[in-house]
């Protein structure tokens, strides 16, 4: 038996206009993250082969087949899909916007005074970890997103750095 | 340091001045001050940790303008309490403008949640001070009692309520609803709620079966709470964390860090914790400050990894206090409230060591004893500065001429803004789980265990060893892990079932008691775990992973079992998982934090050449490299070996729980299968045997394995028909028919009661033999709650424990972990008496605690109820000590010469007491104590005259099997046993009183 493919959307609006345009709405807590940096940057690594291990593996945190915890990702996810902005929402309850560093999408692949079922997967000299750990940190408001032009650099997932 | 040392010395001295006078100048500010609340409550309002909620008229809510002794206080409450209400647990909201407080006023029939809004009086010490009840009249505000409030930074509310909001409806699918009581049989349990900011929308997020208590939400947006962690001998409160919707429930800190219990635990502002660390009872909720470095310590003796050095707690006190003292000769302190505003300050409530010596007579000598109490706490709000050790009073309570203060004052707040936490909003979860009401736990493996000998070499017994030839190969662990050796998952792969220590995993849930007659403590029998029914099985993979669907909102066990149905190690806590919550774990004891030592699948493993077929890291197939011909489950990056099973769909049975334990072995083609491929150990070799559901038939997990279904084991209904079928009791009757030990009864049935009411069989195999002193030759005796109480050793039967029981190796031939050789039976080989399944069945009653009851109701809705002897009876006695007119006189006047363990008339020539190592029958002139011995004699109420009891005076000389002895003529200590008399006889006023005695109880226990 397979486990259900579950997406509960919540408190998030949903506007699907056109290929990448997602709006969504503003968490309760004032901010929120850039839904259009991590599609182009965050969810990727999810489904990279980073070292032999994938987050998105069946054995880790793929939607409908893992058993990792919380966090699910859906590497067949399409951009401006439901099934991304199910990624989005579930890397987001992932992150502490207060302590980026200290967010469990960080943490758990770190290790970083966690369990971690998958052990070490990125190390905080790795890319991986900076981009992130750049993405939680730049928290944008409802009225940025799903824009937040100003965290890419041009359209690479560099870190802007002015 | 020797200036520091010196400084605080001077500090607290001026304190101890300054709380005696109100006008004293505040001379010492460490650091600015800052407006504060706290409560001033009876002081017998400062219970136990074990005590939620107490109600003491008298206590109101106070704002302080200053954190000074010479601050304007002024009552916030008083207009509602009158004076006659009570208020506690104020906590500030993250801007510093509100106060979230319970307090139930006269009237009330509960407490409530309150709210004080106190931005105007910040600015303006004369604004008033708005109240809100935070629920309406449409919440059900008599539902339970709400405390311990605290705001979530979405602006909900977390609290603690023995409303039990989801625990008590789940009660009514399948019993009769009712809230549930801790596991003292005692008070209503309080488990976390939460609820919107408006009062809307209570709903329960922690299942515990005691109390849950002092939530706070940590800078994570984690909630962190003390939970009274209690089963079995595990009694204790441990630090807790979860999300605020209660996924992600786990122990963070406390569970083997020396301390008994850690109360109102509080984040500080760098990140460590600080809480409040005491025995379980009788301190007045006061102990030992304590800093706990939860971030890089999971105990006081376990970092994270080898890079973190120390211990992960410390008191910040310059004196320090013992955490584990009934009597602290140097204070208490209690609710700490860590200040955030760069200070390394804290606000404490604490008294200062007030002993008194105390002379009472000893229950056990005899004999008068001085010791030293504590006397009534005057507890007061102090600042500690922890850079500096320096403690400062603020608000001392007033006190009498005796220095006794009625009132303390306790639960201090600063009201002052502090960063809100991270926002954690509600999970997603599986719906198709959650509207089944269950979870998945998945465990990669149960042999990742921490450094406490669980799931190791050291778990295992001669039996597993020698007869299984079962080992748990290790390897070098991985260079950060704080331990030496791991186990050795590719080895465990390649390793034959018949030779894994682990083969299933057993789940079973706790049973909650509802209070009364149903679920007393009698009920329950002579064991300390409450009531348990076994929810299923499920296979354990080779790698030692499992993944099981279990019931969510719901305490339960998880016990790794061998291939007969035994528990390597008993199970001793409690988890839980939402409904669609998937709870992954790294093994069963392994440590908490770091790496799991089960990697499942990596891209080392074997690769099936042409598998590859979209390029995919997922689509790649793999196998588990579990030798030859072991290719027939294909994997996927990440499984382990249960993840594999599950992920295949054409597999039966995979995540669901199984009525009985059963392997097959899918990962072998044929040809190499496992020899124990196809095993199952069922109850088909059960005779007759009444449903194993506790009111349901259809709901019987032996029969149909469903989600709600139980395997309930009621001793009577079920063990006992063991002993009946297998026609144990033609020997073992209670006389030594045979020559057997007669006080092996194991008789029991309709009209064969012992004086608990129970089985005599029962009694036989859960109560052990007295222990006897060696050196003296006197029985053991211990004080406990003012009953003189005698050591016994374990008895047949070790709860908890099948493995550790002498009943399971007697009847298995199995040397497992109990003492003494299993085939030491007197040259009867009992291993043929009962069949596999019956030494299941046993095993199991064993395992989850030895009780007499596992349900709380008979089949009809009525509670379940025993009646035994009565005390009161017992010791219903007049002034004349000398006239033996109940059964206590007689016994002490009668048999006391030769049976008594203390106040002997020469204590000097000690009684043969234990010289055939089953005397039970120790006297000690303590009523309860008696009581409770002289019943453990009474082995048939039906038939007072065949109880042990009264059968053994009437007899002397007999050379069978009941034979009392007769005393020596020139003993002065038995001068009333004539060599040629028995020591009573049946017709005389004595042994009638006696006989009538336990023939009270005979109506209660249809005796024909």
């Amino acid at each position: 038996m397979r486990l259900a493919v579950s997406l509960f959307v919540g408190a998030i609006l949903i506007l699907v206009t056109g290929c990448e345009a997602v709006t969504v709405e503003d968490g309760p807590g004032g901010n929120t993250l850039c839904f259009n940096y991590f599609q182009s940057c965050i969810n990727p690594i999810l489904d990279e082969n980073i070292a032999g291990k994938t987050c998105s593996a069946s054995g880790c945190h793929r939607q409908g087949e893992a058993f990792g915890g919380a966090f699910r990702t859906d590497p067949t996810a399409a951009d401006g899909s439901t099934e991304m902005l199910a990624n989005f929402i579930s890397a987001k309850g992932a992150t502490n916007l207060n302590n980026a560093a200290n967010s469990k999408l960080l943490t758990k692949p770190l290790v970083s005074g966690i369990l971690h079922g998958g052990g070490v997967v990125f190390t905080t000299a790795d890319p991986q970890y900076s981009e992130i750990l750049y993405w939680i940190n730049n928290s944008v408001t409802a009225q940025d997103d799903p824009i937040c032009d100003n965290l890419f650099n041009g359209t690479a997932c560099q870190i802007y750095n002015p | 340091m020797a200036a520091k040392k010196y400084l605080s010395i001077i500090v607290v001295g001026f304190g101890l001045v300054a709380g005696c006078s109100s006008s004293s100048d505040d001379a010492l500010v460490v650091e600015g001050d800052f407006p504060l609340a706290y409560v001033k409550r009876d002081v017998g309002a400062a219970g136990n940790p074990t005590d939620s909620v107490i109600f003491r008229a008298g206590g109101d809510l106070y704002v302080r303008d200053k954190s000074a002794s010479s601050g304007e206080e002024r009552n916030v409450t008083a207009s509602q309490t009158q004076g006659q209400g009570d208020v506690s647990d104020p906590e500030v909201s993250y801007d510093g403008s509100k106060i979230l407080f319970t307090m139930r006023r006269p009237g009330d029939s509960s407490w409530r949640i309150w709210e004080a809004d106190i931005a105007a009086y910040l600015n303006n010490k004369g604004a008033g001070i708005p109240l809100r009840q935070v629920m309406d009249a449409s919440q059900n505000l008599d539902a339970g009692n709400d405390v311990d409030p605290a705001y979530l930074p979405d602006g909900r509310i977390v609290f603690v309520s023995d409303r039990l909001q989801k625990s008590s409806d789940d009660t009514i699918a399948t019993q009769p609803g009712y809230r549930y009581r801790d596991e003292y049989e005692r008070e209503v349990v309080t488990a976390l709620h939460v609820m919107d900011a408006d009062g809307t929308n209570v709903r329960q997020i922690s299942f515990n079966q005691s109390h849950d208590r002092n939530p706070t939400v940590l800078s994570s947006g984690e909630v962190m709470y003390s939970r009274w962690d209690h089963v079995g001998g595990r009694n204790q409160f441990t630090i807790f964390i979860s999300n605020p919707d209660g996924t992600g429930l786990f122990v963070k800190y406390g569970a083997h860090s020396g301390v008994t219990s850690f109360l109102s635990p509080r984040e500080m502002q760098n990140g460590k914790v600080i809480a409040d660390a005491m025995p379980l009872s009788r301190t007045s909720e006061g102990g030992a400050l304590m800093v706990i470095d939860i971030n890089n310590f999971s105990e006081a003796g376990e970092p994270v990894d080898t890079s973190v050095t120390g211990s992960g707690q410390s008191q910040p006190t310059f004196v320090s206090v013992d955490p584990g003292a009934r009597v602290s000769t140097t204070g208490r302190y209690r609710t700490p409230y860590p200040l955030w505003d760069g200070s390394n300050r804290v606000l404490v409530t604490k008294t200062l060591p007030r002993l008194q010596d105390v002379t009472e007579i000893s229950l056990i000598t005899g004999l008068p004893e001085t010791n030293q109490q504590e006397k009534t706490p005057v507890y007061g709000i102090w600042v500690l500065d922890m850079n500096t050790q320096v403690e400062r009073l603020v608000v001392n309570p007033p006190v009498d001429s005796n220095g006794d203060a009625g009132l303390m004052i306790t639960d201090p707040i600063a009201l002052m803004p502090r960063p809100a936490p991270n926002v954690i909003s509600d999970k997603t979860l599986d719906p198709v789980l959650a509207a089944r009401d269950t979870a998945v736990l998945s465990v990669r493996t149960v042999y990742d265990t921490d450094r406490r000998n669980h799931m190791n070499n050291n778990t295992l017994t001669n039996y597993d060893i020698n007869t299984k030839g079962a080992t748990i190969p290790t390897v070098p662990a991985p260079v950060d892990d704080t331990r030496s050796v791991v186990a050795d998952i590719p080895m465990l792969k390649t390793m034959s079932a018949g030779t894994r220590a682990a083969r299933f995993v057993r789940i079973a849930k706790a049973v909650p008691t509802p209070g009364g007659s149903g679920g007393a403590r009698e009920t329950i029998g002579e064991t300390d775990f409450e009531m348990q029914q076994i929810v299923g099985y499920q296979e354990i993979a080779p790698d030692g992973s499992l993944s099981i669907e279990i019931p969510a909102d719901t305490p339960v066990g998880i016990s790794v079992i061998d291939e007969k149905g035994r528990q390597l190690q008993t199970h001793t806590s409690w988890i839980q998982a939402r409904p669609g919550e998937t709870r992954t774990c790294n093994g069963c004891h392994s440590p908490r934090r770091g790496a799991a030592i089960n990697p499942g699948i990596t891209s080392s493993d074997t690769i099936v050449p042409g598998t590859d077929m979209t390029g995919n890291m997922n689509d790649i197939r793999y196998y588990h490299d579990i030798g030859p011909g072991g290719d027939q489950l294909p994997a996927k990056l990440g499984q382990v070996m249960s993840e594999t099973r599950v992920d295949v769909d054409n597999f039966p049975g995979d995540i669901a729980l199984r009525p009985h334990p059963r392997y097959d072995d899918v990962w072998h083609a044929m040809g190499s299968k496992d020899p124990a491929d196809g095993f199952e150990l069922n109850y088909a070799g059960l005779s007759a045997m009444p449903t194993m559901a506790s009111r349901d038939p259809a709901r019987d997990c032996s029969v149909t394995w469903t989600v709600d279904c139980t395997i309930t084991i009621d001793y009577p209904d079920h063990i006992q028909a063991i002993w009946n079928a297998r026609g144990c009791t033609a020997c073992h009757d209670g006389v030594g028919s045979g020559g057997t030990d007669p006080y092996l009864d194991l008789r029991g049935g309709v009209g064969i009661v012992a004086a608990t009411g129970r089985y005599p069989s029962y009694e036989t195999l859960m109560v052990g033999p007295v222990v006897i002193d060696p050196a003296t030759g006197l029985p053991v005796l211990q004080e406990n709650n003012g009953v003189v109480e005698v050591q016994r050793e374990t008895g047949m039967v070790q709860t908890g424990f099948a493995r550790g029981s002498r009943l399971v190796e007697v009847l298995s031939g199995d040397e497992l972990a109990a003492a003494g050789a299993a085939n030491d039976t007197g040259g009867t080989d009992h291993t043929v008496m009962v069949n596999a399944s019956e030494l299941r069945l046993i095993s199991e009653w064993a395992d989850i605690g030895g009780q007499y009851y596992n349900s709380p109701f008979n089949a009809d809705g009525s509670s379940r109820f025993v009646s035994g002897l009565s005390e009161a009876s017992f010791s219903n006695c007049d002034a004349d000590p000398l006239n033996n007119d109940c059964p206590h006189e007689v016994l002490i006047n009668r048999c006391g010469s030769c049976h008594l363990a203390i106040g002997r008339p020469d204590d000097t020539i000690a009684p043969d007491f234990g010289s055939s190592g089953i005397d039970r029958f120790v006297l000690t002139n303590n009523t309860p104590g008696d009581f409770g011995v002289t019943i453990t004699l009474v082995n048939d109420v039906c038939t007072p005259a065949n109880s042990y009891l009264l059968a053994y005076p009437v007899v002397y000389n007999t050379g069978g099997a009941i034979d009392h002895p007769v005393g020596t003529p020139d003993d002065p200590l038995t001068p009333l046993v004539d060599e040629s008399a028995a020591v009573m006889t049946a017709v005389e006023a004595d042994f009638l009183t006696l006989s009538n005695w336990i023939a009270e109880a005979q109506a209660a226990n249809s005796c024909p």
